[in-house]
């Protein structure tokens, strides 16, 4: 066990934070900053206390919108709340399909219904790194139950998707971030994801990420995600991404741009 | 310990647990393994077969899916069954079992971890819901996620169920289909040959093997699964060994009267047999896809002694019919094409009479159970 504490704490030596950058953490985008990546949202400060962020990937088949609010801080820890909303049933209805890329069957069709997410952010800076701690809870709406059977299956997407079955869940974690060089950065966290009631579900989700710090308007990061969850076919473990196929895991590979309006 | 040794200790942890998490996202196989053992919850103890003669029966059960029209071979929308669906279905093969009471029973199509059955183990639903006590299975379509149809995952495979206790359970691959995609072959089926070894009281060296052939292949493979059948089965009878074999073959018997099921099959919208059809037969219902097919399965009558002989079959053909796709619903038609089949290699081992093709399972499954007794020598 002491062997494990210590490779979480090498591991979370991975995380840190450059302050013109955004995080997962509760400080807020500097006015008028904006970001965005390959992967990421878009992120846009707003009065130096308030952040919007948006995917825009993925906005016109999963609408979403989030806002981070800064909030006085207490205990040294800087506070911060964060909600967003998303509407999953354009996205759903077009991967119900039949044929090649039909992730869910085309028997099932999903109403309008939405996710919102509540959650409260502190962070600290101690001495090597930052830590956040995060806890909150979702909702989630539907007006008409789902059949247990649509369910998407998959490591992230499953537990992220089962308040809409079971009208709720909590989340939690702890995100530690590092400096190890100039640029150099890393980034883990662990996330518990829990959907009681009668879905009795978990996941826990680990990420790890070196960052690449170019310059203040371009960075670039590398990393995995581990997930070990309860699904309805039992517990499992992935490590993602995982290249069919090739039969083989490989890093994931983000690009983040940022400028000033 | 030293910051080397430290760090060298902390990255094989960690490696390890990076391991885990790689699991194939499609099991892939070599060409023998050992199959997945089972035993019921309870077992009851089996008696010594009476007058040495034992009752066999096989059956693909359509993973408990009954004439559901299914999407992949019923032109159907269905992909996801409920709970209440496929236990009512499982129900239903666990009673017909228990009726029959086969000593031995060669299943073909049993899910045992797929979405589109619940997950649940059939396998164990079925030792536990009839009175065998052990089973093997090897899987022939596994993956963690079928990105199509919304199939998602899937575990299905052939299954051996027996009173008496098996060893020596083996999963023999068979050829992968040529005649797709390298992204569609890649997350389809993988077929396989279950080979067991039954201990029954008095018989040293007693076999079960039970196979399901490709049904949709429009090249060879259909000929390659057969050679590869053979050539295990002749394996089993050099080295001594008796054995009973059979299962969804997936091919006429020789001299059947018709090898083209195209008109039966097809789905509304279909066009077969024209001069611009594409494809010009229904996979899976035209059995003259390449020379010899219709006579595909004439070496093991030779070889072999079948539980229903080719003249009794040719005699009198729609007796003996164990399929029909749930598109010949609308003819009311539920079995019209044999695929079935049981055979041995004990001389005279088939007790005259004794076989059965059980066509009053039609409502169960899109085959029909084909039974007989054998006395073992």
């Amino acid at each position: 066990m002491k062997r494990l504490l210590i490779i979480g704490f090498t591991l979370s030596f991975l995380f840190a934070e450059h302050k013109h950058w955004s995080s997962r953490s509760a400080y807020v985008l500097p006015e008028k900053r904006i970001e965005i990546g390959l992967f990421q949202p878009l992120r846009m400060g707003v009065s130096g206390r308030k952040e919007w962020a948006i995917h825009p990937v993925y906005f016109f088949v999963m609408p979403n919108v989030s806002l981070k609010k800064s909030l006085p801080a207490k205990y040294g820890f800087a506070v911060a709340s964060r909600h967003s909303i998303i509407y999953p049933t354009p996205l759903l209805n077009i991967l119900a399909r039949k044929g090649t890329g039909g992730l869910i069957s085309s028997e099932f069709t999903f109403p309008a219904m939405g996710l919102f997410n509540n959650e409260i952010l502190l962070t600290r800076k101690l001495k090597a790194f930052n830590i956040t701690m995060k806890a909150g809870f979702v909702i989630g709406i539907s007006p008409e139950p789902l059949a247990k059977e649509s369910t998407l299956d998959l490591p992230i997407v499953y537990h992220r998707l089962a308040p809409l079955y079971n009208g709720w869940g909590l989340r939690t974690g702890i995100d530690l971030g590092g400096r190890l060089a100039n640029r150099i950065q890393f980034l883990a966290d662990l996330d518990l994801h829990i959907t009681p009631k009668q879905m009795d579900l978990f996941a826990i989700e680990h990420k790890g990420m070196l960052i690449w710090e170019k310059s203040e308007r371009l960075r670039i990061s590398l990393g995995y995600k581990l997930v070990y969850g309860k699904y309805p076919f039992g517990t499992a473990i992935h490590l993602l991404p995982y290249l069919p196929m090739l039969e083989t895991w490989a890093p994931f590979v983000d690009m983040e741009w940022a400028w000033d309006r | 310990m030293n910051i080397k040794k430290q760090l060298s200790f902390q990255v094989f942890i960690l490696g390890f647990i990076l391991i885990l998490g790689c699991d194939p996202i499609v099991e892939t196989y070599n060409e023998s393994e050992s199959a997945i053992y089972y035993s019921a919850t309870e077992i009851i103890e089996a008696e010594n077969p009476p007058e040495n003669k034992i009752k066999v029966m096989t059956w693909n059960i359509r993973f408990a899916c009954g004439r559901i029209p299914f999407f992949g071979d019923a032109c159907g929308d269905r992909v996801i069954l409920t709970e209440e669906e496929v236990l009512a279905n499982l129900d239903s093969v666990a009673s017909r079992i228990s009726q029959e009471t086969p000593d031995i029973i060669l299943l073909q199509e049993v899910d045992r971890s797929s979405k589109r059955t619940g997950y649940l183990d059939q396998i164990q639903y079925l030792l536990d819901h009839t009175y065998f006590n052990y089973g093997a299975y090897a899987t022939i379509w596994k993956a963690q996620f079928i990105p199509s149809d919304g199939l998602g995952r899937m575990d299905m495979g052939n299954v051996i169920l027996s009173k008496w206790p098996l060893e020596n359970a083996e999963r023999i691959k068979l050829p992968l289909r040529e005649d797709q995609p390298g992204i569609v072959q890649y997350f389809y089926l993988r077929r396989s040959i279950l080979k067991v070894q039954v201990k029954i009281p008095g018989q040293d060296n007693f076999y079960a093997v039970n196979i399901h052939a490709t049904a949709f292949a429009t090249d060879d493979t259909k000929q390659k699964h057969v050679d590869t059948y053979l050539e295990t089965l002749q394996a089993l009878a050099d080295e001594g060994a008796v054995f009973v074999t059979g299962g969804d073959l997936n091919s006429l018997p020789p001299g059947a009267d018709s090898t083209d099921f195209c008109m039966e099959d097809f789905c509304d919208g279909d066009s077969y047999h024209t001069i611009n059809a594409d494809p010009l037969h229904k996979d899976g219902s035209y059995f003259e896809n390449f020379e010899n097919e219709p006579s595909i399965l004439q070496p093991l009558y030779d070889l072999y002694h079948p539980a229903i002989s080719l003249t009794r079959y040719l005699d009198s053909e729609s007796g003996f019919f164990t399929h029909a796709p749930s598109t010949s619903d609308r003819n009311n038609t539920y079995y019209d094409r044999k695929l079935d089949y049981l055979f041995t290699n004990i001389d005279n081992g088939w007790v005259v009479e004794s076989e059965k093709t059980h066509q009053d399972f039609k409502f169960i499954s899109d085959h029909m159970a084909v039974s007989a007794v054998l006395e073992l020598p």
